[in-house]
């Protein structure tokens, strides 16, 4: 057992949690809908975003394959190396037409094409754009999990499983901020996980609110991939 | 009795937006979260000025409006749920490990663990108690719902930033549809900018944010089969800098 102690919060008298204690043995990596969906600049939302807004396209994308794919690759690898557990997830629905969500809830309406102007925000299993970018390695031990909502807790049986592994930490990074990540980030937490949202390994459509999303976070900290595999380093110096 | 009520506007920033978002009032219910008398009057250290700003805020805005809210569900015997929140077991033992070392909450049936009386439950309305800032991490509120054939929220309560913005980012993403009261919810006197945040993140990804007026006043379009064409003028500032 690897224990290691934090800093947390130090500014919020409301709070009294000073640091977390950590067991770097119970770590897992979370590799959030790293999809052609959200990562391909030619596919996906990509091509909406390139005619309505090309700033954001070009930014986003800039970010995504600079910064965002090389850090989870590097955390990618260091979780390997070290045998601890991987989970990769896919956002979408199982059925096309987005039939598995409530037929009156505005998660079919976006799934559907019911509004011409959005986005489709989730694609069907065996779509392409549904599919994991190949920049990132799965091994045959790595956990793939699909599933409708944001919050990988709402619709998978990840809690359970993290349960059976005694993983207690979560490292997480992923695609479009303020959703799949932030809301997984806020659940994990409330189901006492420690989490650590890895800032620069986490795509986001607007810098100005990615910001306040980090000063915002409950029940999480915001490290950057340095920081995390400095604490990896230390597990793996003392096995 | 279904209608649309406008939800983002077609020049929103955010790729995914949706125009309209459909209501059915015959499966709508209101959701009051955690308005209990704790939330008047803290556990942690307030300066007296943060205090006096605080109740005013609470007594003279959120619960008015909330009072309202109530007052049409109920004038229309609507499903009306509340939630409370606390801990079961002495030291907050059934909370999580990192909720047990913040010091903000008392147990269940504690004098300040319960409603305050302008917007206590009435007889025969659920009321919910959790140990988490989510309801529906901590509590069943998925299972009364889906028991009651509920599709539509309209969520009011405290604190914005924490247990409002749990709850309905889990709603949301459940599938409700969910239409946050943003002057029926208070969130802190010291973190207005997290509140503004959870509004604003709240409304271009997962659901409506209105004010009780606009909110009653679309219920009541629905009820009475009016269509709501116009959309109202909305900015959203997000993504604004980076738009060439």
């Amino acid at each position: 057992m690897t224990r290691v102690t934090i800093p947390w919060e130090t500014s919020d008298s409301a709070r009294s949690v000073r640091e977390w204690e950590l067991d770097l043995e119970a770590s897992a990596l979370l590799l959030m809908d790293f999809q052609i969906a959200y990562a391909d600049p030619e596919a996906g939302m990509g091509p909406a975003l390139a005619q309505r807004y090309p700033a954001v396209h070009e930014a986003y994308y800039q970010r995504v394959w600079s910064e965002v794919v090389p850090n989870a690759k590097r955390l990618l690898t260091s979780f390997h190396e070290q045998g601890l557990p991987v989970i990769f997830t896919r956002l979408g629905t199982y059925l096309t037409g987005g039939r598995d969500l409530p037929a009156w809830s505005w998660r079919r309406g976006a799934v559907s094409g019911a509004h011409t102007s959005a986005v489709p925000s989730l694609y069907p299993i065996g779509t392409r754009e549904h599919a994991l970018i190949t920049d990132l390695d799965v091994h045959e031990a790595d956990l793939v999990l699909d599933r409708p909502t944001l919050s990988i807790f709402n619709s998978t049986a990840l809690h359970q499983t993290l349960l059976n592994l005694n993983v207690r930490n979560l490292v997480l990074c992923g695609m479009l901020a303020e959703g799949a990540p932030e809301t997984t980030a806020r659940a994990a937490g409330e189901r006492g996980y420690s989490v650590l949202f890895v800032k620069d390994a986490v795509s986001a459509l607007d810098d100005t609110v990615y910001q306040e999303l980090l000063r915002a976070l409950a029940w999480s900290v915001p490290r950057s991939t340095d920081e995390v595999l400095d604490l990896i380093r230390v597990r793996e110096a003392v096995t | 009795m279904r209608g649309t009520i406008p939800w983002q506007p077609a020049t929103s920033r955010w790729p995914f937006t949706l125009e309209t978002m459909e209501i059915d009032l015959e499966h709508t219910a209101l959701l009051a979260i955690d308005l209990q008398v704790i939330c008047v009057n803290p556990k942690i250290k307030l300066d007296p000025g943060v205090r006096e700003t605080r109740t005013h805020a609470i007594n003279e805005v959120l619960l008015p409006n909330v009072q309202r809210l109530l007052a049409w569900f109920r004038g229309r015997g609507m499903p009306v749920l509340h939630t409370r929140v606390g801990y079961a077991l002495p030291e907050g033992r059934d909370m999580h490990r990192w909720r047990r070392m913040v010091n903000m909450w008392c147990r269940y049936g504690e004098p300040p663990f319960a409603l305050l009386d302008e917007v206590a439950a009435l007889p025969g309305e659920i009321v919910l108690d959790k140990n988490s800032s989510g309801a529906f991490v901590g509590s069943p509120l998925d299972f009364y719902l889906h028991n009651l054939d509920i599709q539509t929220l309209v969520v009011c309560g405290v604190a914005t930033q924490a247990c409002v913005q749990h709850t309905v980012r889990d709603a949301a993403d459940l599938g409700y549809n969910v239409i946050l009261v943003e002057d029926a919810c208070y969130g802190s006197s010291t973190k207005v900018a997290d509140s503004v945040r959870t509004f604003e993140v709240f409304g271009r990804v997962f659901g409506a944010v209105k004010s009780t007026s606009v909110a009653l006043d679309e219920l009541t379009a629905i009820e009475r089969g009016e269509q709501l064409s116009t959309l109202p003028a909305q900015t959203d500032r997000m993504l604004a800098g980076s738009v060439g």
